[in-house]
C-alpha cells in the first residue's frame, strides 16, 4: 500500500551480467523491473513490495530493434525494452506484422504504453500482445548468467512461472497470402483502457481449393495465461468452411479454452465470447474465398 | 566470500537519497530524493507545482499526465530514478507566454467542469498535436483513452480538439 | 423580466467562465493542493471488518513511532462522537462496533504521510467479528441480526390514492416486474481532503471541499464541542461532487487532530480509501405492477421499493421519500400504491447522489411504460401522451406544484427526433445489431415540504468599488460562479468586470442552504431578483447625492453611474466617498415547497426527454451507444456552456450508471476498489455527439424563473438505453449494469445458433 515511497532499494545495472549476479544475490528479496506500469497496480493492491528492485532500463542492449533473416525466414527483433508505444511508431512492424500492432493498440492507453514495456507486457504472462506473439509462434530470449537462450514462447508459458530475464521477443514474419485471416480481438469491460475480459488472436488461411490449410489461435484474457487453441486448430486443418464445420469448432473452442471467470464474467461467457469470435471470423474467410 | 566479491564487482545502488536533477519547464532543478519517489509528488510537494494532480494512483485516470522527454506519461507511475536527467512539461509550463492555444480552446468550448482532470486533459491534448497537427477523430479519442473527466461526458473537450484541429487545417489551406 | 434576454441565447455562444482561466492553467489551488508551515499529515484507520464489536485497541506502538505527533480514538472526540445530515448516527471514532468497512476506528498525525500510514498499521485493533448483514431483504427479517437500536429499517414511505387492487380486476393488460439497480460511486476526480488550520486566536480554519459550508461548520461544532462562530469552513473549489461530498468524510478528524496537536493538519484520500469510505448511491430493487385499459389509459400502479442504505443514515430517508414521490413519474394515474423502505446493512453507505432516487424508480417507471406498450401494441411514445400530465395537473403525489407544461413539451420534441427514424445498421455478419429507444421524466427542486430549505444572498459595494455578490454555495464544477455572473450582470447593468463574487467561505457568505437538488440556480435567480431594485435604488441615490444629478437621469452600467452616455462616477469613487455607511442588501427566503403536507414534497419540477441509438454486438453482448439526444425544460437558459456541459456531463454519468459502473461489494467488502476495476466512461465509451435541445418557456403564471440542470440529464439515459436494447435484440433489461453475459446467453438460443449454422 505504500506507494509515495517504495520500500525497496533500486538497483540499476548497465548490462546483463550485472542484473544477473544481482538476481543471484538478492534472489527472492527482489525483482526485475522495467517500465513498471503493472507492478505499480499490483502493490496498490497491497502485494508485497520487494526490497531490491532491479531497474533494466539502463542495459542499452535490450532497446535494441532489428530484422533479421535466418533460414530464409525473416524476424523481427524486439528488445525487452521497447516501450508499447514504440511498438506503434516503426513503420515497419505495422507493414510486416500487423497483428503485433494490433494487438500492442489494445494495452492500456497513450501515457502508459510510453512507460511500460513489451518485455514487462510479455514477463507478466497475462499480458495482451501475448495471444498475438503466439499465434505468430514467437520466440524470447531469456539470459541465463552466459548466454541468450531463445524459448518458444508458447512453452515458456506453459512452464511454473519463474522471474526470467527477458532480453528480447523474436517475432518471425509471416508471409502469408491476402487471402488469409488475420485477427486480434481484445473484448475488455469498456471500450478502451480495460483489462481484457477475453483476448483472442487468429491466423486461418485456406488453399485455392477452399481446403484449411493454416490454422492458429491463442486464447487469453482477464488473469488467464493465453494459451494455443490447439485441438481446434486440429479440427480446421484440411477442412472447409460449411455449417457442420462452424457448429463443430464452436463446441471445440467452448470445450478447449478453460479460462477462469471472476466477479464481472464468468468462464461460460469468455469461452462462449471467444468461439463466437472465431467463428465469426472464420465467416470472413468464407467470404474473401 | 562468493558474495564479498560479487558485491565488490556491482555497483552499490543509491542508498535512501540520491542526487537527482530534472528539467521542469525549461528551468534545471536539482533534488536529494530518495530514488523511488513518485514524480507526482517531486512536482507537487517539492517543486510546488500543484497543477499536476493526482487521483487514482496506479495511471488508470490521467490526471497526473505530464510531457516527459516529449511523451506523454503519468507522474504516478514515473519514480524519481526514472526522471533523473529527463525534461518534463507540466501545465505550468503551458502557458508562459499568455494562453496557449489548447487552453483557449477549452476556455471556448467547455472543455472542463471541475478543472481536476484538465491539467492532465491539456497535457494529452498537446501530446496528441505534437504528434499529428491536424488529428482525426480517431487520434483525438485514442490520444485522450487515458485521460478519465466525470464532469463533461468528454462533448466539450472532443469539441475543443476539434476546433484546434479545424484552426490548423485553415491555416494549413491558407499556406497553400 | 431578465430571463426574456435569456431566450436569445444559443448554446453556441462564447462565454469565458469566471473560474476558468485559472483552471485551464492548472493555477486554481484546490483545497487539496493546499500547504502551511509546520503542516501535518494524517491518515484514517479503517475497520477491518464490515461488522464487528471492537474488542480493544492499543495505540501505544503508534504513538512511540518518531514522527507520529498525535492519535486520536474515541475517547479523543471532544463533543458529540456522531455526524450524519438528518441524525448523527455515524460514529467519528468507533468505540465499541463496526458497521461497515469504511468506519473509523483510529487517526494519526504525523510528520509525513508515510509515517502516517506506518503508524496506522501499528495501531492494535481485536475484532470479534459478527454475521455480516449484506442482502437488505434479508435485514428486514426479524431474525437478521439488527444493527441498529431501532432495527434495520431505518425508513419507511408510502403513497397512496385510490384502490389499485380493486383497479387491476377491470385492466385489459398488465406488466409487473422487478428492477435491480447498482450501487454508483460518484467518482469525483478529486478525492476528499483538504486542511486544518488552528489560529493563534483559538479558532480553527478548515479548508475542505463540501457542499454546504455552514452544515459542515454545524456538524463539526456538535463533534468539537465548539461555538459554531469559532469555525470557518472554506468550502470551495472542488474537484467534483455530484452529492458525493455533502456529507462530512474527512473533516472531524482533521479538525480533531489539528486541535490536539495545534498545527496544521492535512489530509488527502487515496482513491482507495475514498471508494472504501465514501457514500454511493443506493442500490435499489423495485418491484412493479402497472395496468391498462386496451385504449392504453395506465389505471393502476402498484410499486415497492427497497432500498440498500448501508451502515448509517445520512440522507437515506429523503433518498426514499424522493423515490416514492418520483414512482408515477409524470403520469396520471388513477389508483397508486408506493411503498418504500430504507434498510440497513453492512453494505457501505448509500446517501445523496446526482438524481437522489429518481434515477432508479425512473428506469422501473419507464420500463414498465415500454413493456406495456409492447404487450398493448401500441407506440410507447404514443402510450406516454396518452397517460401524460397537463400543465395544472396536480403533482405525482396528489400535491399542488407550479403549473408546468414541461412533460408534454419534452415528449413532443423528443417525438421529432431524427434519431427515432435514422435507418438500421445492419453489418455483414448480422451480429451488430441497432436499435432506438426513448424515456422521460419529470425531477423535483430543492428539499421539499417539511425540511428547513432556507435561502439567501447578498449584494454590496465593497470598499474596493467592487460590487459583491455572495452566497453561501460552492463551485464544485456545475458553473455556479458563471452562473452567478450572467444573472448578476443582466439584473444589475454592471459589467463582468465591476464584480467580484464570494462564495464557500463561512466567514464571509451569508446563508443560501446547501448547493444540492437542483437548487443552486434557482435560488441566486430568485435572490438577486429580490436585491436589483432595493440595490439599484440605493446606488443610484448615493450617486444622485455625490454628483447632484437627479436619479431619474441617472443609469447603472459599466464601472460606474452614468449620465447622458457619460461615467459620471465610478463606482470605485462612489464607494469612496460612502465609506463610512457602506450599500449592503441582502434577502433571506425560502426554496418554494408544496403547500400540501407531503414529508419531502416538491413544488418546482423540470423534464427531460431522451432518445438514443445503440449498437449490440451479439457475439459479445457488447453495448455502444453510437447517439443521444436529450429536451430538457428547466426554464430559461442563464449561461449556456454551463447548462450543456450538466446535461452532456450526466448523460454520459448516466451511460456508464447502464453499460460499466458498479461498486460491487461481496460480503460486505468492495471489490472494486479503484479506477482499474471501478469503470467509469472514457473518451471511447462515449457517442461522439450529444445533441441537446433546452425548451426554455415557462408556463405564464410561474414566476420562479430558471431551474438548476445538475440532475435531470442523468435521469433517463438508462430507461431509453434499455429500451433501444429491446429494441435491437428482444431482450428486456431489468438489471443494471446492463448484463452483456445475459445478452449472449439468450442471444445464444436464438440468433446465434441461427447465424451459426448459416453459412
Amino acid at each position: 500500500m505504500k506507494l509515495k515511497t517504495l520500500s525497496s532499494k533500486i538497483w540499476m545495472p548497465t548490462d546483463l551480467r550485472e542484473a544477473w549476479r544481482l538476481r543471484q544475490l538478492l534472489q527472492l528479496e527482489s525483482h526485475f523491473i522495467a517500465g513498471g506500469t503493472l507492478w505499480q497496480t499490483k502493490w496498490e493492491k497491497g502485494a508485497p513490495q520487494p526490497s531490491h528492485l532491479i531497474s533494466l532500463e539502463n542495459i542499452k542492449i535490450l532497446e535494441a530493434i532489428y530484422e533479421k533473416e535466418d533460414g530464409g525466414q525473416n524476424f523481427l527483433h524486439l528488445g525487452a525494452l521497447i516501450r508499447l508505444a514504440d511498438c506503434l511508431r516503426y513503420p515497419i512492424i505495422k507493414a510486416k506484422w500487423p497483428l503485433l500492432t494490433k494487438a500492442v493498440k489494445t494495452i492500456a492507453a497513450p501515457a502508459v504504453r510510453n512507460l511500460g514495456t513489451i518485455g514487462g507486457n510479455v514477463a507478466s504472462t497475462i499480458g495482451d500482445a501475448i495471444p498475438a506473439l503466439l499465434v505468430m509462434e514467437a520466440k524470447i530470449g531469456c539470459f541465463d548468467g552466459d548466454d541468450i537462450k531463445k524459448i518458444d514462447l508458447d512453452h515458456w508459458l506453459n512452464e511454473e512461472f519463474k522471474d526470467d530475464l527477458i532480453t528480447e521477443i523474436v517475432v518471425p514474419e509471416i508471409s502469408a497470402p491476402p487471402s488469409y485471416v488475420h485477427f486480434y480481438q481484445k473484448i475488455g469491460r469498456r471500450e478502451a483502457f480495460s483489462g481484457s475480459v477475453v483476448t483472442i488472436a487468429g491466423i486461418i488461411g485456406q488453399n485455392d481449393n477452399g481446403t484449411i490449410d493454416f490454422a492458429r489461435l491463442a486464447a487469453g484474457g482477464g488473469e488467464n495465461r493465453p494459451r494455443r487453441l490447439r485441438i481446434t486448430e486440429q479440427l480446421l486443418d484440411g477442412r472447409k468452411v460449411e455449417s457442420a464445420l462452424l457448429k463443430k469448432v464452436h463446441e471445440a473452442v467452448f470445450s478447449e479454452f478453460q479460462p477462469a471467470g471472476d466477479a464481472f464474467f464468468s468462464a461460460d461467457y469468455r469461452r462462449r465470447v471467444a468461439a463466437n469470435i472465431v467463428i465469426a471470423e472464420l465467416k470472413k474467410l468464407e467470404e474473401k474465398d | 566470500m562468493a558474495d564479498k566479491q560479487m558485491s565488490s564487482s556491482i555497483k552499490l545502488p543509491s542508498e535512501e537519497r540520491m542526487r537527482m536533477s530534472i528539467f521542469v519547464n525549461g528551468k534545471k532543478k536539482e533534488l536529494e530524493i530518495h530514488p523511488a519517489a513518485r514524480l507526482v509528488d517531486i512536482l507537487r510537494e517539492q517543486l510546488h507545482l500543484t497543477g499536476t494532480k493526482i487521483s487514482c494512483g496506479i495511471g488508470r485516470c490521467g490526471a497526473c499526465s505530464v510531457i516527459m522527454n516529449g511523451r506523454l506519461v503519468n507522474a504516478c507511475l514515473v519514480r524519481a530514478y526514472q526522471a533523473n536527467e529527463k525534461e518534463i512539461v507540466t501545465i505550468e509550463g503551458l502557458a508562459e507566454k499568455g494562453l496557449h492555444p489548447i487552453q483557449q480552446a477549452f476556455l471556448e468550448e467547455g472543455g472542463f467542469q471541475c478543472g481536476y482532470c484538465t491539467p492532465g486533459m491539456i497535457m494529452a491534448v498537446k501530446a496528441i498535436l505534437d504528434q499529428y497537427p491536424n488529428p482525426t477523430s480517431q487520434q483525438i479519442v485514442d490520444g485522450l483513452s487515458g485521460n478519465l473527466c466525470r464532469c463533461t461526458g468528454y462533448s466539450g473537450i472532443i469539441r475543443a480538439v476539434q476546433k484546434l484541429a479545424e484552426k490548423e487545417t485553415s491555416r494549413l489551406d491558407s499556406k497553400c | 423580466m431578465d430571463y426574456e434576454e435569456g431566450k436569445g441565447l444559443r448554446l453556441k455562444q462564447v462565454c469565458i467562465r469566471p473560474d476558468g482561466v485559472e483552471k485551464v492553467t492548472g493555477h486554481l489551488k484546490f483545497l487539496t493542493d493546499l500547504s502551511f508551515p509546520n503542516m501535518l499529515f494524517a491518515k484514517i484507520l479503517r475497520s477491518e471488518y464490515p461488522h464487528a464489536n471492537i474488542v480493544s485497541i492499543s495505540t501505544e506502538k503508534a504513538e512511540e513511532l518518531p514522527g507520529v505527533r498525535a492519535v486520536i480514538t474515541s475517547k479523543d472526540v471532544l463533543g458529540l462522537n456522531g455526524f450524519g445530515l438528518i441524525f448523527p448516527d455515524q460514529p467519528v471514532l468507533c468505540k465499541d462496533k463496526v458497521r461497515f468497512v469504511g468506519d473509523a476506528v483510529a487517526a494519526v498525525a504525523a510528520e509525513t504521510e508515510e509515517i502516517a500510514e506506518a503508524a496506522l498499521q501499528l495501531i492494535e485493533v481485536e475484532y470479534e467479528p459478527l454475521p455480516v448483514v449484506d442482502d437488505p431483504e434479508q435485514a428486514m427479517l426479524p431474525s437478521s441480526p439488527q444493527l441498529h437500536p431501532n432495527g434495520n429499517i431505518l425508513h419507511q414511505a408510502s403513497y397512496q390514492s385510490g384502490n389499485v387492487e380493486e383497479a387491476f380486476q377491470s385492466c385489459d393488460c398488465i406488466v409487473e416486474e422487478t428492477y435491480q439497480l447498482p450501487r454508483q460511486m460518484h467518482a469525483y476526480m478529486e478525492t476528499e481532503g483538504g486542511v486544518f488550520v488552528p489560529e493563534k486566536d483559538g479558532t480553527l480554519t478548515v479548508y475542505a471541499g463540501t457542499q454546504h459550508g455552514y452544515k459542515d461548520r454545524y456538524q463539526l461544532a456538535r463533534i468539537l464541542n465548539m461555538p459554531e462562530e469559532d469555525i470557518r469552513v472554506v468550502s470551495s473549489p472542488l474537484g467534483g461532487s455530484f452529492g458525493g461530498k455533502d456529507e462530512l468524510n474527512i473533516q472531524p478528524y482533521g479538525a480533531l487532530l489539528a486541535l490536539k496537536t495545534g498545527f496544521p493538519v492535512k489530509i488527502h484520500q487515496t482513491r482507495r480509501e475514498s471508494v472504501r469510505s465514501g457514500i454511493k448511491r443506493h442500490p435499489m430493487k423495485i418491484k412493479m405492477k402497472t395496468g391498462a385499459k386496451k385504449n392504453g389509459k395506465i389505471i393502476a400502479h402498484q410499486v415497492r421499493i427497497i432500498a440498500d442504505t448501508g451502515a448509517y443514515a445520512t440522507l437515506g430517508p429523503a433518498v426514499l421519500d424522493f423515490a416514492v414521490e418520483h414512482a408515477t413519474g409524470p403520469y396520471m394515474i388513477p389508483n397508486i400504491q408506493v411503498e418504500g423502505y430504507s434498510v440497513f446493512t453492512n453494505n457501505g453507505v448509500a446517501g445523496e447522489f446526482r438524481g437522489f432516487g429518481g434515477n432508479q424508480v425512473t428506469f422501473a417507471l419507464e420500463g414498465q411504460i415500454d413493456r406495456l406498450a409492447v404487450k398493448l401494441g401500441m407506440s410507447p411514445l404514443e402510450l406516454r401522451q396518452k397517460n401524460l400530465r397537463q400543465a395544472h395537473d396536480p403533482g405525482p403525489v396528489g400535491q399542488k406544484i407550479a403549473p408546468t407544461d414541461g412533460a408534454q413539451q419534452v415528449l413532443k420534441q423528443i417525438s421529432q427526433s431524427k434519431l427515432l427514424n435514422s435507418c438500421r445498421k445492419q453489418d455483414h455478419n448480422g451480429l451488430i445489431k441497432t436499435g432506438v429507444g426513448v424515456a422521460i421524466t419529470m425531477h423535483g427542486g430543492g428539499l421539499g415540504y417539511g425540511r428547513l430549505d432556507p435561502a439567501g444572498g447578498r449584494i454590496s459595494l465593497n470598499e474596493e468599488g467592487k460590487i459583491e455578490i455572495a452566497f453561501g454555495f460552492e463551485e464544485f464544477g456545475q458553473g455556479l460562479l458563471a452562473v452567478i455572473e450572467q444573472i448578476a450582470i443582466r439584473a444589475i447593468g454592471c459589467s463582468r468586470e465591476d464584480l467580484h463574487i464570494v462564495i464557500g467561505d463561512t466567514y464571509k457568505v451569508p446563508r443560501s442552504g446547501s448547493s444540492t437538488a437542483s437548487r443552486g440556480t434557482s435560488m441566486v435567480w430568485q435572490a438577486i431578483q429580490r436585491m436589483k431594485a432595493p440595490f439599484q435604488n440605493s446606488l443610484l441615490e448615493r450617486a444622485s447625492q455625490c454628483t447632484d444629478v437627479p436619479v431619474s437621469q441617472l443609469k447603472i452600467g459599466e464601472k460606474g453611474v452614468w449620465h447622458q452616455d457619460e461615467l459620471l462616477i465610478s463606482y470605485k469613487e462612489l464607494a469612496k466617498q460612502t465609506i463610512d455607511k457602506p450599500l449592503i442588501i441582502e434577502t433571506r427566503f425560502d426554496f418554494p415547497a408544496t403547500p400540501c403536507s407531503i414529508p419531502g414534497g416538491h413544488f418546482l419540477y423540470s423534464f427531460a426527454a431522451c432518445a438514443v441509438k445503440v449498437e449490440v454486438d451479439l457475439a459479445t453482448g457488447f453495448v455502444r451507444v453510437k447517439h443521444l439526444e436529450q429536451a430538457v425544460a428547466a426554464g430559461p437558459v442563464i449561461f449556456p456552456q454551463g447548462y450543456l456541459g450538466q446535461i452532456e456531463g450526466g448523460s454520459v454519468m448516466a451511460l456508464g450508471y447502464t453499460l460499466t459502473e458498479e461498486a460491487l461489494i461481496e460480503k460486505g467488502t468492495y471489490v472494486t476498489e479503484n479506477f482499474d476495476t471501478y469503470l467509469i466512461p472514457t473518451i471511447k465509451d462515449v457517442p461522439l455527439s450529444i445533441d441537446i435541445t433546452a425548451i426554455e418557456e415557462l408556463c405564464e403564471e410561474d414566476e420562479y424563473g430558471p431551474r438548476g440542470v445538475g440532475e435531470i440529464g442523468t435521469v433517463a439515459v438508462a430507461p431509453a438505453i434499455a429500451m433501444a436494447i429491446y429494441d435491437a435484440t428482444g431482450i428486456w433489461v431489468n438489471k443494471l449494469p446492463v448484463s452483456r453475459e445475459e445478452i449472449v446467453n439468450k442471444m445464444m438460443e436464438t440468433e446465434m445458433s441461427k447465424w451459426l449454422t448459416s453459412k
